[in-house]
């Protein structure tokens, strides 16, 4: 769910509202409290280092030139945004998940994935 | 009281303060947690469903020429299949099948290390696919399955036959049908000896929460905001809609 939020933010902040009234900062390691403590070591979540950021998504709306916060959900409340688990629900063994297993998209190393992958080219 | 101009009129919300706001939330929260569950059993129950093994050789065409049913696992034991509508002769995929579509790259990037290959499916010949892929600038595998039964196996194409009569099966009962192709999803398994099951099919607004575009509109004020009559009448291809782009005040 971290990793689904370095993808989201930048959604979210597509608008000046986010940036006077909701300050949200978006370094590069607040993704990365609580999976690992060195840089390129992984470690399951939850361990010694405290967690100072956690998922959410919040909806807007600006109507006669006034923002109002319409709604804001966080934790597994996002699950039906992360596409790809949409899919795996319907496949025989489902998400199959027995812990973290996903990574940042650059970081599967060798593990084939199916763009372009072995039968049919990109 | 703010309006909000929607697809049933101007309709008015209550603005309340951050207390009485949170109180509301919670009291949704609680429904939003037990459908949440409810979802979970809906997944159980799914993955329990019974099997069906595929006797049939489909081959299919693509980039690389013929592409066996088998091979689309990619050596993965899971396989996923939108059936695209894309029929012999129409120049161009669905746009709604295509504002799906706009999703599976991303999908794509991640659900190959959870040991499931993912690829689309179409009655168009190779070529004519081949053509449409190229414009909308995807990457997924998208073969052609016009010279096999596949799609009418799976109901998702229909015959002439069909047609003139008007109705065929399709979501698993009797439907008038006018037009050759419809949409829909299917999850197969490959076990180690390569014999290949179906293991589920889904079609019309079974696939709804495969769209995460809809999965972000439903939690703003307005909804999905649609047409009741004609709720896809906005769609249109990602290359032809004229001054919806999000880009405007900062980078």
């Amino acid at each position: 769910m971290m990793a689904f939020f370095a993808i989201l933010i930048p959604v979210l902040i597509n608008s000046h509202f986010w940036q006077t009234t909701l300050p949200l900062r978006t370094h590069e390691n607040q993704f990365s409290h609580g999976v690992a403590t060195e840089p390129g070591q992984r470690q399951s979540r939850g361990l010694s280092v405290p967690i100072r950021e956690k998922p959410g998504m919040s909806a807007f709306t600006l109507e006669d030139g006034v923002v109002y916060h319409t709604y804001s959900i966080y934790a597994r409340g996002l699950d039906g945004l992360w596409g790809m688990y949409q899919w795996l629900d319907r496949a025989p063994l489902g998400r199959n998940e027995t812990g973290i297993w996903w990574c940042r998209r650059d970081e599967y190393g060798s593990l084939p994935q199916n763009s372009g992958s072995c039968c049919h080219p990109a | 009281m703010p309006k909000i101009k929607t697809v049933h009129g101007i309709e008015n919300r209550k603005v309340v303060s951050q207390k009485e706001w949170i109180a509301a939330r919670k009291k949704l929260l609680v429904k939003e947690k037990k459908f949440s569950k409810r979802r979970d059993e809906m997944n159980r129950q799914r993955r329990k469903l019974p099997w069906v093994k595929i006797e049939k050789e489909y081959v299919f065409a693509g980039p690389t020429g013929k592409v066996a049913l088998g091979e689309l696992f990619c050596g993965k034991s899971q396989l996923i299949i939108y059936h695209f509508m894309f029929g012999p002769g129409w120049g161009e995929g669905c746009a709604h099948c295509s504002f799906w579509a706009d999703h599976y790259d991303s999908v794509n990037l991640h659900i190959g290390a959870r040991d499931t290959a993912f690829a689309v499916v179409s009655r168009a010949p190779w070529k004519e696919i081949e053509r449409f892929k190229k414009r909308m600038g995807w990457k997924f595998k998208w073969v052609s399955s016009s010279n096999t039964d596949f799609n009418f196996d799976f109901n998702v194409s229909f015959t002439p036959e069909q047609l003139k009569r008007g109705t065929a099966i399709y979501n698993y009962a009797p439907l008038d049908m006018d037009i050759d192709e419809r949409e829909g999803v299917s999850a197969f398994y490959r076990d180690q000896n390569g014999d290949i099951y179906r293991t589920y099919s889904s079609y019309a607004r079974g696939i709804d929460l495969m769209n995460t575009t809809y999965n972000f509109l439903d939690l703003t004020a307005k909804g999905r905001d649609e047409n009741p009559d004609h709720t896809q009448d906005w769609v249109r291809y990602h290359d032809q809609y004229k001054g919806a782009a999000n880009d405007c005040c900062c980078a």
